[in-house]
């Protein structure tokens, strides 16, 4: 059974108004990149959320990320599509962020074992209710590697394109969908083990 | 999980209650199928804790840091240069003029100056209170006028047929009209810009005219001709115009009554408004996060375009319109108030207004909207 059904990326239209906005921040208007601020900061502050795994972090990277895509559109720099470019440049920010504070990002492995085969599913309104759900779902996404949890991220939370995931992390299209498959599993076994027994359905 | 049963794609989609066009397919396989309807409840709960971690506060915050590191105001107050037009400088008490003024003078020294420019204080103000000066000039007929001001509001009407005339009020600029070329004229001010009061000119019935301000508002009343305007944050307010090309940043646009032209509205973040459109009007707006309300009467000839990336659209099409509209949306909403007929649902929606709603397009008027995540809503208008 396939998805053909599934709606496409932005059209040419969506894409030509985005190329106006960014040529008026390439002119120097205020305005302009703060509508690209606004259109973006959301989506852009929760990804390095997720990423960073604290909110102060988070919005420190924030800022650093848009001064970034400021100086690159002002300096000229080639966009196609703004939210895979800007998602982009939070990426190399959390991973610069993340040395800086010398923290231990690799712990994929120890759990890979763990998250190699099926998990029963859990009622989503015990886990919510059980839990607080950001605090559940930072540890959960704690347990990843940053490229996996980047990947998984950009596909759970973003809703991006396989296309446009790869463009962000560099990878290409079929490791993307392996990366992620592997991060699901990742994911819901660190978040059974979150639980009380009381808490599964 | 990755093909074995239903596409990892599609229980995403399914997830995220996206409409598919064969769910009832996907629902009866779930039903039979445990490990699918397993994936499909990992992911409904994956959704949700992502959905509940989302955090839309504290952004005001963020841009004001952002904007102190790039120097870039925090306010929408940077000016707005149109392509190929140019801002008058703001007003300086130097030695000369500025260069518009230079070039303007010296292309009226150029064609033959057949006009009595009279300056006169405190007199025939047209209602303008607080006025300083005045200038008046005999014309032909209709003409193009064109006027530059920094932040000084604006408001140009019809007058008497065979005369221009400007006042300015509180300010203590004096302005001077300028024959630029036939039936074109410029209106200048001392010191090269009007940075402050207001203006009020009048123009022989159906003369166009063009007028540029950053903060300043705009009002044309009832002209009759064409007028092109720009503004940074001033709004714009026009009646009774057979033709406008608006660019404004943060400004506003509202239009009533506009008749067999053409409108083309760009605009930041400023709303547009355009009410009792003709049938056979074309309109083309493109917005970022302006929202366009659009009143009127779309039938043959008609083509109105608008392009958003967040602002929502609203259409209030009159019951005598004939119209295909087209709406494709990366994510925004569709409501039609007007129970349309459905020509294709697809990920561009097609439908059609009009007597009977059905068949095809023969002499019907054209309705193209895309957004990024602006709604589109159609509803019985004017």
């Amino acid at each position: 059974m396939t998805a053909d059904a599934l709606p496409p990326g932005p059209g040419a239209v969506v894409i030509a108004l985005e190329h106006a906005l960014i040529e008026r921040v390439r002119r120097g208007e205020g305005a302009a990149f703060r509508e690209v601020f606004r259109l973006h900061v959301v989506r852009v502050r929760g990804f390095l959320r997720h990423l960073l795994g604290s909110a102060s972090a988070a919005d420190e990277a924030t800022q650093e990320t848009f001064v970034r895509a400021h100086a690159a559109l002002r300096g000229g720099a080639e966009v196609e599509r703004l939210q895979p470019w800007l998602l982009g440049i939070a990426r190399n920010t959390a991973r610069e962020h993340r040395r800086a504070q010398q923290r231990d990002v690799a712990l994929a492995d120890t759990v890979s074992e763990q998250g190699s085969e099926p998990v029963a599913a859990l009622d989503p309104e015990a886990l919510l209710l059980g839990r607080e759900a950001s605090a559940v779902l930072a540890r959960a996404l704690d347990t990843l590697s940053e490229e996996r949890r980047a990947a998984l991220v950009l596909r759970a939370d973003q809703a991006l394109a396989y296309e446009d995931i790869a463009l962000v992390l560099g990878w290409n299209v079929a490791r993307v969908k392996n990366e992620i498959y592997r991060a699901r599993l990742q994911l819901r076994a660190a978040l059974v083990t979150q639980l009380e027994p009381s808490e599964i359905a | 999980m990755m093909n074995a049963h239903v596409e990892i794609e599609l229980l995403e989609a399914l997830a995220r209650n996206e409409s598919l066009s064969n769910r009832a397919l996907v629902s009866a396989h779930l039903a039979q199928c445990a490990q699918c309807a397993d994936e499909l409840s990992w992911l409904r709960t994956e959704g949700l804790l992502f959905a509940k971690s989302t955090d839309e506060t504290g952004t005001d915050a963020l841009w004001d840091a952002v904007a102190q590191k790039i120097s870039a105001p925090a306010q929408s107050d940077a000016p707005y240069r149109a392509p190929g037009v140019a801002l008058v400088a703001p007003s300086k008490p130097a030695k000369g003029r500025s260069r518009f003024a230079l070039v303007a003078v010296a292309a009226a020294l150029v064609v033959t100056v057949g006009t009595v420019a009279a300056v006169r204080r405190g007199h025939e103000t047209g209602g303008l209170t607080g006025a300083s000066a005045t200038a008046q000039a005999a014309v032909e007929g209709a003409i193009t006028l064109r006027l530059r001001t920094t932040s000084a509001d604006v408001r140009i009407v019809a007058g008497a047929s065979r005369v221009v005339r400007v006042v300015v009020g509180d300010s203590d600029v004096v302005p001077t009209i300028v024959r630029t070329g036939v039936g074109r004229y410029d209106v200048l001010f001392a010191g090269g810009g009007l940075s402050a009061g207001r203006v009020r000119v009048e123009v022989p019935p159906e003369s166009s005219v063009d007028v540029t301000t950053a903060s300043g508002e705009v009002s044309l009343g009832a002209l009759g001709g064409a007028a092109v305007v720009h503004t940074t944050s001033g709004d714009i307010e026009a009646t009774s115009l057979s033709a406008l090309t608006a660019e404004s940043t943060s400004g506003d646009v509202t239009v009533r009554a506009l008749t067999g032209g053409a409108a083309v509205v760009h605009t930041i973040s400023g709303d547009v408004d355009l009410r009792h459109v003709g049938a056979a009007t074309e309109v083309t707006v493109q917005s970022t996060s302006g929202a366009l309300t659009w009143r009127g009467l779309c039938g043959r000839g008609c083509r109105l375009e608008a392009h958003t990336v967040s602002g929502d659209v609203r259409l209030g099409m009159a019951r005598e319109s004939a119209a295909t509209v087209r709406f494709e949306s990366t994510s925004g909403s569709f409501e039609d108030g007007l129970a349309t007929a459905m020509v294709s649902d697809g990920p561009v929606r097609v439908r059609r207004i009009g007597p009977g709603q059905g068949g095809g397009g023969e002499g019907e008027g054209s309705v193209q909207v895309t957004t990024v995540s602006g709604a589109l809503e159609l509803l019985r208008g004017e």
